[in-house]
Order: C-alpha cells, then sequence, then structure tokens
C-alpha cells in the first residue's frame, strides 16, 4: 500500500473512530463505544463489515471484563478496535484477501503489535482528563465577571479535547500500522500463518477467563464449567 | 414555528454529556451544573448575582455512576422547585458513593457484560450483523428505561427515589446476571470453537482443552496474573497441543 492510499484511509478510520469513541466517556454510554459495534462499522466503511465484525467479536470478548468502577480507567479497548479492525478490514479490501487463514494470521499480527500499546491509550485518557482541569479555571474566571451561561457551556469543550486526543492517537496507529503490516505479512511463511490463525483462540479464552475470575461468586467457574462441557457435548 | 422541549426532556438529554469534561480534581462537577442549568436559569434568570452564585454551588467535586447520576438529578431539580437546593448539595454527596457503587455494580458489572454475551453468541451461532445490532437494543433499553425513570421518579418524589432503587433489589439482579452471563458464555464455547478451529474430529478434545484453559487461567488471574501473561500462558498451551497433534496425528 502507498503513503497516500494508507493516509486516506487513517483518516477516515480516525474520523469515525474518534467521532463514535466519545460514546466511551463524554457522551451517552450507549455502548456504541463497544468493540463489537464500533468494528464492524469501520469495517464497513473500510469495504468489509464482516471482517470487522469478526474482529470486533474476538476484541470484545478479550475486553469483556474491562470496567470503568468509580474513577478508574479501564484499558481503551474502543481505540484498539478502531485500529485493528481499520487497518485489517483496509488491507484485506486493498489486498483482496479473502483465505480465512491469511485473515486470521494478519488479525493476530495486528492484535499482537497493538496489545501492548494499550497501556499508551489509557495514557491518552488520563492526559485529556488532566487537560480537562483547565476548564475548570475557565469557568472559573468566566463566573468572576458574572457570565454563568459561557461558564457552564465550557463543558462541552471537554467533548473536543477527547476528540482530538482520539483522532491524533488512531490516525498515527493506524497510519503507521497500514505501512508496516502488509510488508510484515508477506514475509511470514504459510505454515507460520497457520500458527497464527490457530492462535487466534487465545484472545477470547483468556477475555471469558477474565471475565470469570471477577465475578466474585463462589461457584460460577464450576457451574461455567459443568454448563460449558455439558453443551460440548450436547450440541 | 420554532420547536422547545419541555424543560425537564431538556435536562435530562443535556445531562447524556453527563462526563463531557470528566477531570481528576472535581470528576463530573461541570456535568451537573450544565444538565440543571436550563433549570437555575428559569428560576434564577432575573437576578444574575443569584444565578453566578447557585452555579458556582454546583460546582464541588461530584462523581457517582453516570446512569444513576440521574437520579442525583432529579433529586436535585426537586429540591430545587422546592427552594431546598442548598440541602440537595449537602444530601447529593451523600448519595453519590451509594449510586456509584450500586450503578457500577449493577450496569458496568452486570448488565453490560450479559449484552455483550448474548452479542457474541449471536455471532458465534451465525446471527451476522444481530449480534451488534442486540447489544445496541438489548442495553438500551434497559439503561434507557431506568436511567429516565429514576430521573423522573427523583423529580416527582425527590428523596423518595431512595425506596424506589431499594425496592428494585438491584445488587440481587446483578447476581442472576452474572450467573446468566455465565450460562450465555458457556454456551458460546462450543459454536467459538466449530468457528474459528474447524476440525470436526477433533471437537470433544478440543473442547476439554478450550474449557481447561479458561478454568486454568480464570483461576490464575483471580490470583493476580496479569492479562498479557496470560495470553503468553495460553498461547503456549494452544501451540504445544498443536504441536503434539503434528506429531501424533491424533485428529
Amino acid at each position: 500500500m502507498n503513503i497516500l492510499v494508507s493516509l486516506t484511509a487513517a483518516l477516515k478510520i480516525a474520523g469515525v473512530g474518534a467521532l463514535l469513541s466519545l460514546d466511551r466517556t463524554a457522551w451517552g454510554q450507549l455502548m456504541i463505544s463497544r468493540p463489537v459495534v464500533i468494528a464492524p462499522i469501520i469495517g464497513l466503511l473500510c469495504g468489509n463489515g464482516t471482517v470487522g465484525l469478526f474482529v470486533g467479536v474476538l476484541i470484545e470478548l478479550l475486553w469483556i471484563s474491562d470496567l470503568p468502577v468509580g474513577a478508574a480507567i479501564p484499558s481503551d479497548d474502543t481505540l484498539f478496535a478502531a485500529v485493528a479492525s481499520g487497518v485489517i478490514t483496509t488491507i484485506v479490501t486493498s489486498r483482496g484477501i479473502s483465505d480465512p487463514v491469511s485473515i486470521g494470521s494478519l488479525t493476530f499480527l495486528v492484535f499482537a503489535t497493538l496489545i501492548p500499546l494499550t497501556s499508551q491509550g489509557k495514557k491518552i485518557d488520563i492526559l485529556v482528563r488532566k487537560y480537562n482541569e483547565r476548564i475548570l479555571t475557565e469557568v472559573e474566571t468566566h463566573l468572576l465577571v458574572g457570565n454563568p451561561d459561557q461558564a457552564v457551556s465550557l463543558h462541552l469543550k471537554g467533548l473536543i479535547h477527547f476528540l482530538g486526543c482520539n483522532f491524533v492517537a488512531i490516525l498515527i496507529s493506524s497510519a503507521i500500522l497500514l505501512l508496516a503490516m502488509p510488508h510484515l505479512h508477506s514475509l511470514i511463511p504459510e505454515s507460520i500463518q497457520r500458527i497464527m490463525n490457530g492462535l487466534l483462540i487465545i484472545f477470547p479464552l483468556v477475555g471469558i477467563a477474565t471475565l470469570l475470575s471477577g465475578i466474585h461468586k463462589k461457584n460460577i467457574l464450576t457451574l461455567f464449567i459443568l454448563l460449558a462441557l455439558g453443551f460440548s457435548f450436547l450440541l | 414555528m420554532s420547536f422547545k422541549l419541555p424543560l425537564e426532556q431538556r435536562i435530562f438529554l443535556r445531562s447524556l454529556f453527563w462526563q463531557a469534561s470528566w477531570n481528576f480534581s472535581r470528576m463530573q462537577n461541570m456535568g451537573l451544573a450544565y444538565a440543571i442549568y436550563p433549570l437555575l436559569e428559569q428560576l434564577y434568570g432575573d437576578d444574575r448575582e443569584k444565578l453566578t452564585k447557585k452555579v458556582k454551588s454546583y460546582l464541588d467535586f461530584f462523581n457517582t455512576n453516570p446512569i444513576m447520576a440521574a437520579a442525583v438529578l432529579g433529586i436535585h431539580i426537586n429540591l430545587e422547585k422546592n427552594g431546598q437546593g442548598e440541602y440537595g448539595l449537602l444530601l447529593g454527596r451523600n448519595l453519590n458513593s451509594l449510586y456509584g457503587a450500586i450503578g457500577d455494580a449493577f450496569f458496568w458489572n452486570g448488565i453490560k457484560p450479559a449484552m455483550a454475551s448474548l452479542a457474541v453468541l449471536i455471532y458465534f451461532v451465525g446471527g451476522g450483523f444481530w449480534a451488534p445490532l442486540a447489544l445496541l437494543i438489548g442495553y438500551n433499553i434497559i439503561h434507557l428505561s431506568i436511567r429516565y425513570l429514576i430521573y423522573i421518579q427523583g423529580i416527582r418524589h425527590g428523596l423518595n427515589v431512595v425506596n424506589t432503587i431499594h425496592h428494585w433489589q438491584l445488587p440481587k439482579l446483578k447476581v442472576i446476571i452474572n450467573y446468566l452471563t455465565a450460562g450465555l458464555l458457556a454456551l458460546c464455547i462450543p459454536f467459538l470453537i466449530r468457528t474459528m478451529i474447524p476440525v470436526p474430529t477433533c471437537f470433544k478434545p478440543l473442547s476439554l482443552l478450550t474449557v481447561g484453559i479458561i478454568a486454568l487461567f480464570a483461576w490464575r488471574i483471580k490470583r493476580g496474573m496479569p492479562m498479557f501473561k496470560a495470553l503468553q500462558g495460553a498461547g503456549l498451551i494452544i501451540l504445544m497441543a498443536m504441536m503434539a497433534n503434528h506429531w501424533f496425528q491424533f485428529c
């Protein structure tokens, strides 16, 4: 993929991704920002909604239990889903990949590259929230001069902070991955690609394990094991 | 002809921006001030000085679950309308942590994973794009109904909304939802294996391996293993299983 095509695709992913990611904290919490929703939307935008949905389901399961409890900031699975689905579907569409093993190995490669970077996504979130403190100073200045209308509407400035930071983060990571991944992926021999495709199952398995470990009920794991084995042998 | 929503509805819509300027020092304070402003303007709009003072009083530290915040907002509206705004501010602070705990547990730890599990199950049984739709529709029917109901109850009955929420037994309901989530995820397993490892002859051993990996890492994660290490460990087990199958041709 050439630089111009990569940048255009990255701009598209960043624009829609940043807008939808507002739902995560700044607006609504209507679950539009969940990976299973945002990934197929970006996938459709980049030419393959089905692959986007597949990527979204895997990410959803991996972070199914990450919770914004109290003032805690969880890993940014929305940024992860936007970048991963955008990059994977763009590469799949532009190179005409239809073989499930190639799609699976590409997905594994993108996930393995992005997972260590999720802590950076969290840092961006923290940065925005720290930057939002400046709004408080501006609000107090407006209140001092007796201008409550403008003081209160400054609250919406936080939206721009969230939007801007997410846009830049998605744009940079998508552009880099779109330039690097096609070359990296083409260097991987077919036998290794088959192994990578097989390893893709670890993401949903660890996600389910994390969720079950977070439910503080004594017998929930036993119940899950019995039901899972029962369903597996019956269905 | 211009259309203007009734005040209560306008405040509710503004409350969807509750965390737009979330910050570490006073958290959601601006969200509350922004949402309730149309009422303050209606009540004290003629007196700029009083209006400014009122807005200032709403800018103290505030943090709760953004969905349950609708109840606190409703109570504030009720008390402001009855001329007891200051009382509401004092009381609100005590309610915040209570509703924060209940809301986080019920919505983030109960409804959200349950609806996500349902969506994932729909995907693995071949439901395709119904999966994200199920999450959006299912979650928001529950979320928006509760959010709007506690908001309206707060406006109408003030502090008595506490009794309504208590009557719903959300913590008990959350436990039931958690069991349902575990059931949904268990039901996902056979479909997940068939989708991700399409080797029909190996289905039963793969089921045992999959459930074993989940059980092992659920136990390890509970004891503090980071997710990244769990991914490495699970990857190693799957890799060993693949190598064993390659050498001994189990299936």
